[in-house]
This record gives structure tokens, sequence and C-alpha cells, in this order.
């Protein structure tokens, strides 16, 4: 009992001891809270992503196809363009609903005479509630009598344009044809209601009765669309066979599911898991290095509890229990500033499309945050814990602790070694599928923790070579500046903060470089004005479109997006193959053939016989010739291709071949889609001809019409959302190697009072004392940029790899720009953290550092 | 005779807490050029503090000291700097050698910190490593000596800008008797031979007598 009574009372005497140097080291115990919460913040972030953007796609989608699975529509040789229910007979049960629809678009008059654009959705009431219910919110009288002139309208809607039930809204149906509906009830703003940034947030859809749109459409008891959800996803292959057969010449198709919607959405997850582990690469060192100095600080104390009795057990446990509570009181942090990241995130993203932003993820990815910020903490800690629990009392009691000799020198050679060929294996070991972007991103790690061991020996090479430059530069202080700084663990561990900081900042400047190069290069290559593309349309559909004002020529091409493959492979032989009708598509799309001076020939070529020219990339990747023959696997079946040439282009991020339209058109089976180029007349608005387009395809199940100066800068807000979001992700990268640069230059200075005081004692002047800090300052961000940028380089050229490896290649090259700006940012970051430094050195006592030991 | 240092009625207080304790009581004494002086007394008695005034490391709270005739007080940071570079060396217990650079570095510091071009002191560097018998451990950094050794090239620092006056503070106080006269023979040539002004602080009666003058302190006073 005694003895149990002592051990708590010691184990009281270490917790107050070490809460009381938690209260003395307040700037350090915040580094370490703050380099977890933001690890942590990032963690549930990155993690979280996925499922929000999934789960917030799914409520925007339900904005077009409520929770339906499958899509029928008239096929091409259907003169109505209708499609009527048909009887699912003894497999009724293989399906949740059978629904149809009719859709109508128009413009709704507002009182101050401005026009919005209206979706009208035709539904009963029965159909609405299974397909994608909503609440009322004043549901007038509509549960009784919907039929008619008659809407249901989103809460939204009624509020902006101060509408209530029993009140009339006039819609222009076209320009003579106007007609006016009743607001027959007001809905919540979900489902069809909900402002959904994949319509650009300006449609609104309002629902009607099914009767009134059949009248308006003349499709009698004909639908333009019906919609089924299955009994079971999982066999929604069978079911759409069993539809196939029963809507026969019809197109039978699946709508997005939640499975594909997250397939889709998952690799967005890839480059914020990049960053996310260089987060964790620089808090664990933080963390690790700032235990190193806690364990060497406490070390006499510990030794003297250790002589008075207290265990190694005590000792130990102390110290985790302050691990431990860097590690709550940093995720608790984290876990709050991830869902604010989060939000912020999501807003980023959706913020180029305008629409409402829903917070949607599974809670369990709290506790996920949580529990790895105290992971983190604890492993981090735990290395220099147990390094100090090995030392004997008696050499921590007669201060003959061998700290800083290494047993085994080739240890870091040895570590880095392995690292380097893990980095060279992993792709070539796993390089299939989704391993291959795993192993990809390992294979970064890997190469990032081999930059870091070799810092050490690379820091003292570029210091002895700098050595004369410096002296030249700032005289014989430069060259005391570059010696102190050889050799030094903080000048390393400084290097390893700016490395890591850099590689993240330069990783996606590059990135961010060159989806903008790319983007740019990809529409200054297409000589025409408006893109349209309309699914489920007929020639009729094309003729109608020639009939809008302002157009002064078109061309109708192909488009396939991974419609062909080769040698079995998962993934698409090119990322887009183009289908030239006739020679005039080489006008409106600049193709250089290499090596030619008859283009003409190669195009006539190309329009006759199963000829193909592709870009230099997919020449690249696949060692391709000239004249070569290609196997290629199409839904058609296997075609043999042969290249008449090559072209460079970075259209579809380089990967792309071009045939002719019929080709396209039979070996992808592409029926259903018409694309369309579009030259205007000169003076015409190109936005006049979009509008009037999308009037006269508005009956069509979807279509999509653009101006291409539209596109160009939607493709570049795309961009630049994601990198912005990363770009963020990488400065609170670099904003923690930041503060960690700036406490590594407190504890270096700490640790080199005495040496100040030495310099000193041998003449030394205040003046000079100053400017040698600067300078190291100066010259440890200098190495730092260096190393930055070449384990950047090397990032870069790996992430070039991995991209091409999962089909999205694009050419990343290091700036000038960017050289230079790392270089500024990195000794900028220096200079500022040895602000302090330099006042702190003004206040050193010569005595008292040199005469006690 | 030539006056090195002039000390004028120097005090010396230091702030303990709340307290302020004298640790330097109205002092006043010359030491000629050429002697080998030894302060002594017991801890506390302020001779360590006594001769970082004298080197200009810290400043006295009243009194004057006079270093080559020149005025400490009236010095800025950088005449006093300078001063320290080229009329004074410095020698500690602890040798206070900086550890990341090598003896030849080490030694060099006065030099290089004087803005001076180091290949021109290249014959000066070698005499002294001869001097202090460490030609051969020239590349090697202090961890790699031994504590004589590090005196040594605490030494060879002190000496390489030529001073007038050279301070030693208990130089052999941290190390054991066979090494400590080593040392203490070697202050000797350099007082005799070079005519060096050396002033050591010292508890060790054997290091005082290698000096021709002793100076017993006592609770701040000379006795």
């Amino acid at each position: 009992m005694r003895r149990r009574g002592e051990s708590r009372s010691i184990m009281g005497i270490l917790l107050k001891f070490t809460m009381r140097n938690i209260k003395e080291h307040k700037f350090r115990t915040f580094l370490i809270i703050l380099s977890i919460a933001l690890s942590v913040m990032l963690f549930f972030a990155s993690f979280s992503i996925s499922d929000a953007l999934s789960a917030m796609f799914m409520e925007n989608i339900k904005t077009f196809i409520g929770t339906s699975e499958v899509a029928v529509y008239a096929g091409p040789m259907s003169e109505s363009g209708l499609v009527t229910l048909k009887d699912l007979g003894e497999d009724a049960d293989r399906f949740e609903y059978q629904i149809g629809s009719v859709d109508y678009s128009v413009k709704y008059q507002k009182k101050d005479k401005s026009k919005a654009d209206i979706h009208l959705r035709g539904f009963s009431l029965e159909d609405l509630a299974k397909i994608n219910p909503i609440t009322l919110v004043d549901p007038g009288d509509v549960e009784n009598n919907f039929s008619g002139k008659t809407a249901i309208i989103s809460a939204d809607f009624a509020e902006e344009n101060h509408l209530q039930v029993g009140d009339s809204m006039k819609f222009i149906f076209s320009e003579d044809d106007t007609k006016v509906f009743r607001v027959g009830a007001i809905g919540e703003n979900r489902g069809y209601f909900k402002k959904s940034f994949m319509s650009d947030g300006e449609t609104v859809n309002m629902i009607i009765p099914i009767k009134t749109a059949q009248n308006f459409m003349e499709t009698k008891s004909a639908y333009q669309l019906i919609y089924l959800k299955t009994a079971d996803e999982k066999n929604i292959e069978q079911d759409l066979e069993f539809l196939q057969t029963l809507y026969k010449g019809d197109y039978v198709e699946k709508t997005i599911t939640k499975g594909e919607i997250d397939a889709q959405i998952r690799p967005i997850r890839v480059p914020f898991l990049f960053m996310l582990t260089l987060v964790v690469l620089i808090s664990v060192f933080i963390i690790y290095t700032s235990f190193k100095v806690i364990m060497l600080e406490r070390l006499p104390i510990l030794g003297t509890f250790r002589s008075i009795g207290a265990t190694k057990r005590m000792t130990n446990t102390i110290m985790i229990v302050e691990c431990f509570l860097y590690g709550m009181i940093g995720s608790v942090a984290g876990t709050i500033l991830g869902t604010f990241a989060l939000s912020m995130v999501m807003k980023v993203m959706v913020s180029s499309f305008g629409g409402d932003v829903t917070l949607d993820y599974p809670q369990v990815n709290l506790l996920y945050a949580f529990l790895f910020g105290i992971t983190l903490s604890t492993i981090s800690a735990i290395i220099p814990i147990a390094k100090t629990t090995k030392i004997p009392v008696k050499e921590i009691l007669l201060n003959i602790v061998e700290g800083t000799k290494r047993k085994r020198p080739y240890l870091r050679f040895i570590i880095a070694f392995l690292f380097i060929i893990a980095a060279y294996a992993l792709p070539k070991v796993l390089s299939t599928g989704m391993m291959a972007a795993a192993s990809g991103g390992l294979s970064i790690v890997c190469a990032i923790v081999a930059a870091i061991c070799f810092i050490p020996y690379l820091s003292d090479m570029l210091l002895t070579v700098s050595e004369r430059l410096f002296g030249a530069l700032f005289g014989n202080i430069g060259r005391i500046a570059l010696k102190n700084l050889k050799g030094n663990k903080s000048t390393y561990d400084n290097v390893i903060l700016l490395v890591i900081g850099l590689t993240s900042i330069v990783t996606i400047s590059v990135l961010g470089d060159a989806m903008e190069r790319e983007t740019l290069a990809y529409f200054d290559a297409m000589h025409y004005d408006v893109s349209v593309t309309l699914y489920g349309g007929t020639q009729t559909s094309v003729q109608r479109v020639l009939t809008v004002k302002g157009i002064d020529d078109i061309i109708n091409y192909e488009e396939s997006w991974g419609g062909y493959k080769i040698n079995g492979e998962e993934r698409s032989f090119v990322s887009s193959a183009y289908g030239a009708n006739d020679a005039q598509f080489f006008d409106y799309f600049q193709v250089d053939v290499l090596d030619t001076e008859d283009d003409e020939a190669i195009y006539e070529k190309l329009l006759n016989g199963r000829n193909m020219i592709l870009s230099t990339k997919v020449q690249e990747k696949y060692g391709l010739t000239l004249d070569q023959e290609v196997h290629l696997e199409t839904e058609a079946g296997n075609k043999d291709y042969r290249i008449i040439g090559f072209f460079n282009e970075s259209k579809s991020a380089g990967m792309s071949m071009i045939t002719s339209g019929k080709n396209v058109r039979h070996d992808t089976k592409n029926y259903d889609k018409i694309s369309l180029a579009i030259r205007v007349q000169p003076g015409v608005d190109p936005d006049m001809v979009v509008s009037g387009i999308e009037q006269k395809a508005s009956q069509l199940p979807y279509y999509r019409v653009d101006t291409l100066k539209q596109l160009r800068a939607d493709y570049l807000q795309e961009n630049q959302m994601i990198v912005t979001v990363l770009g963020i992700f990488s400065a609170a990268t670099a904003f923690i190697g930041s503060i960690g640069v700036m406490n590594n230059f407190m504890v270096s200075f700490l640790s080199r009072r005495k040496s100040f005081a030495i310099l000193t004692s041998v003449g030394m002047s205040r003046k000079q004392r100053k400017k040698l800090i600067w300078i190291e300052a100066a010259a440890a961000g200098f190495i730092g940029s260096i190393f930055g940028l070449v384990t950047g380089f090397i990032i870069i050229k790996m992430v070039g790899v991995l991209l091409e490896k999962i089909g999205a290649s694009i050419s990343l090259m290091l700036t000038p720009m960017i050289v230079v700006g790392a270089i500024v940012g990195a000794v900028s970051v220096c200079l500022l953290a040895s602000v302090s430094v330099a006042r702190q050195s003004s206040g050193i006592s010569v005595l008292e550092e040199l005469k006690y030991e | 005779m030539d006056i090195a240092v002039s000390v004028k009625n120097v005090c010396k207080n230091f702030m303990l807490g709340e307290e302020e304790v004298k640790v330097l009581k109205e002092l006043t004494f010359d030491i000629k050029k050429g002697e080998f002086v030894s302060l002594m007394g017991p801890s506390g008695s302020g001779k360590s503090t006594l001769l970082y005034l004298i080197g200009g490391l810290d400043e006295p709270t009243m009194g004057q000291i006079l270093v080559n005739n020149k005025e400490l007080k009236t010095m800025k940071d950088l005449e006093e700097s300078i001063m320290r570079r080229r009329e004074l060396g410095f020698v500690f217990q602890f040798y206070n050698l900086i550890p990341n650079l090598n003896v030849e570095d080490n030694i060099m510091l006065p030099i290089l910190l004087d803005g001076k071009n180091p290949k021109k002191y290249e014959k000066d560097l070698n005499d002294i490593l001869k001097l202090v018998g460490l030609e051969d451990r020239r590349y090697h950094t202090p961890r790699e000596l031994s504590g004589g050794q590090q005196q040594r090239v605490a030494i060879a620092r002190a000496l390489i800008n030529d001073p007038d006056i050279i301070m030693a503070d208990e130089p052999i106080g941290n190390l054991d008797s066979v090494t400590g006269t080593e040392i203490m023979e070697l202050f000797k040539r350099i007082n005799v031979e070079k005519n060096k002004t050396i002033i050591q602080v010292t508890h060790s009666e054997n290091a005082a007598k290698y000096g021709n003058r002793i100076i017993r302190l006592k609770d701040g006073r000379i006795l």
C-alpha cells in the first residue's frame, strides 16, 4: 500500500512538472498542436471529400432523374420520337416502378418583364411520389385536383417571384404562344426543386400534370422518356437486356447510379491524399523533432526522478500522456477545422457552377480523423521517448550522454536506397487499374522519404560548394555562416521542412500551369464558335438547328470517349476518337500532320477505308510506326486500323485519334449522339445562336449547346477550381513547414547561444552577429529551395508517369517563374523566421554563456 | 614601463532577484605590458567578473577601465569588438570552441571576423600550430580532441591576431595536473618569448606561480 501511495505521489510530481513545462513552452506546444490540428483537418477533408461530393452529386442528379436507374427513349427509326409504357408482364417484380414523363422548356415572364428558363416536367402525383417525392410546404388543393394548367413550384422560386398558391404565371411556349398557369402548390427546395449546379443553377423545374404536358406536346398517351428503377441494382445488366427486347428499336440506357458516381469521383481523392501525405510527413517531422528537444531538455530532470525512485514506466507514461494530450487537443481542433475546410472546399468546387452546397459525409469519418490525430502524435513521439528510456541513469546524472554520436552512420543510406528501390519497383509491380494509381502515389511518397534521407549529406556538399560564393558575396561572415550551417542538425531539419513544403507547392503549381496551358492549346486548335451535342437526335433535329438565325456554316462530326481498346487493356486506347465526315472537319479542327507536305492526301485517305492518324503521345506510349496496322477492340468487334500519320496536339490530354466519321459511328455504335461544330455569321453574337439552338433542341432528352468561348472559360474555371483547392492545401502544408522552420531557427539559436558568445569573445560585433544570422537564414533557404526544386522536379516527373498510367497525359515542366518563386519564397520564409532570432541575439550575456558549463 | 590595463574605482553590481549584489567594490590597480598577472580568490570573490570587464565583455556599474590607454566605456560595440579581435585574446576554462568547425577554422575566427584574407595568415597559422603542438590535428573537430588539445586550440585562437594581452579564465581548471602543467608552460613561453601580457584567473597556487604577480580578491575587494 505504501509503495502504491509513494508511486502515485511521484507520478503526481511528474505530471505537475510536465504541465509546468508545457506552460513554459507555449510556442512549442502551440506548434505541435497546430501541426496535429492541420494534419487532422486535411485528413478529414481529403477522406470525406469524395463521400461529400458523391452525396452532393446524387442530390443534384435527383433534379434530373429522381431515383430512376434506367431511361428509355425513342430510337433513330422512330417517327414520333416518343415511347409508350409496355406491359412488363411476369417481369414486373424486377422493377420498383415504370414511369412516363413529358417535359417542356418554356420561359417565365417575370413582373419586371425579364425572363427565366423553366423546365416543365409532366408527372402524375402518384408517379412523382415514387420517382422523386416532394414535400409540399403549401399543398393548396393539388392533392384533390392536380389537372389543367396547374404547376407545383419550388419555395425558392415562389419567394423570389413573390408567388403564392392561386397566383397566375405567364409562360412563353413560343413567340406567338403564351399560356397562363396557376400556382397549384409550393414544394420544399429538394429533389426536382433543388437548384442544381449541374444545370448551371439557372433553369428552374416545375411539375405540371402529365395529361396537361401530353396535351401540349400532342403525345396522346405516349411519353418522351420512361424511367425505371430496378428492384435490385445488382441485376441491372440483365434488366437492361430484358428491357432492350421489350423496347425493341428504342434506346434503353442506364441513368447514373450512386456506384458510378462514386467511381467517377474516387480519383478526385488522389491529389488530396497526396497533399495529406506531405502534411503527415511534415507533422511527423515537427512532432518528432520537437519531442527530441523536449526529451533532451528534460533528460537531467528525468534522470533525477529516476535516481529518487521513479521507474522507467512512470517517466515513459508521463511523456506518452503528454503526447497523447497534444494528440487529443490537436484532433479536436482538427476535426472542427476539417468540417469547416470541407465545407469551404465544396463551396469552391461548386462556385463556378452556381447552385447550393450540401455537406453530407459519414459521421464515422470524424472518429477516424480523431483517431488519426492521436495516432500521429503518439507514433511521432514514441521514438525519441524510447531512445531516452535506453540511456542509463548514471550517464544522465553524470552528464556523459553521447547523444550526438551516430552508431550506424550508413543507416540513412541504407534506408534511402530501400525507399528508392520501393519508389522504382512499386509502379512496375502494381501497374493495373486502381492499383496503378495507388502504387504510383506510394512511390512518390517513397521518393520524397528517400530525398529526405539524403538531405544531410547533400546539404553539406552544397554548403561546401557554396562557401566560395557566399564568401565572395558576404565576405568572411558569409564563410563563417556556411561553416556554421555545415553539420548542423537544425539546418538539415529546416532543409527537410522546406523540401516537403516546396515539393507540394511546386507540384501543384506545375500541375496548375500545365492544365491551363493544355486547355488553352486545346481551344486554340478549334476554329468555330458554337459546339452542339444532341443525344437521341436525328437528321431532322440537325435540320431544325440549321434554321436558327445567324449560323454561317456547320459540320457534323463524330466523337467517342473510350470507344476503342487495345491488347485487352481495361483502359481505352485513346482518350477520344474523332470521326471526320469530310475534309471540312480539318478547317474546324486544326490538325498538323507531321512529316508530310500533302495534308490533303492524308485527309482523303483518312476519309476512305479504315485508316487513322494518331497524336504523337499515343505513338510514344505504344511505340507505333507509320503504316503499322493496329488491332483495336470496339463495340462492333475487333477492327484493324492502319496508321497513316501522326500529329502533335494537346486535345484530350494528348491521347487522341482521328478517323472517318463512318468508322467511329459503326465501331462504337455511336448512333444516338450528334456532334455539331458551328460558325456564326460575322457580327452575330454566338450567345444568340446558342439560345436559338436550345429552343429548337428542347424536345430532346438531353442536349448541350455552348459557345466555344464559354466552354474555354468553363474549362479554365474548372481547372482553376481544383488547382485553387489543392493550392490551399499545399499552402497549408507550406505554412506548417514555415512554422516548423521558425521553431528550428529558435531551437538552433538557443542551442548556439554559447557559440555566439564565443564569437563575441573573439571579436564579433553585434552587427556582425546579426549579419551572420541573416546570412545563415538566407543560405538555409537557398539550399532548401534548391533541394525542394530538385525533389519537386523528380516528383512532377513521377506524377507525369502516374497521370499517363491513369490515362491523363499532361506534359509537366518547371517554369522559370516557379523556380524563381521557390527560391524567393524559401529564402523569405527563412529570413522572416529569423527576425525573432536576430532580436534575441542582442540579449546574449557572454559571461553567463561562457562561464557556466 | 607602459601600462597595458588600468582599472580605476571599478564597481560591479548584479541583481539577484529583487536584491542587488555588489560583486566588485571600488577596485583600482594597473597591469604593466609584459606582466603575467594571476587573479586569485575564493568562489564568488569577483575574479572572473573582473576579467570579463577588462575584456569588454561586460560593463562596470561604476569606474573606469583602460586597455592599451583606451577607455572601454567610451567605446562603441564595433570599436570594442575590433579591440577584442586585434588587441585581446581569450582562453576559457571550458575551451569554448565552435564544435562543428575544425581546429584551423576555430583558430582563424578572429582573422575572419576582422575581414582579413585568411590565406595571408597561413604562415602565422602554421607557426602557432607548431607552438601549441597541434600541427597534425589541424583538420580535426573539437570533439575529436582531448581536453588539453582543445585548450591548446583556444590558446592558438587567442594568439592568431598577435594581440598584446591574453586573458585566461581558469585555463587549467578542467584539465588533469600533467596537462595543466603543459598548458601553463605554454603560457609562460608565450609571456616570455612573445612578450605578451597575460591575465589569468585561477584557483591554483601552482598555476599562479607561473606568473610574476598575484592579485588576490575577497568579497569584491583587493586584499
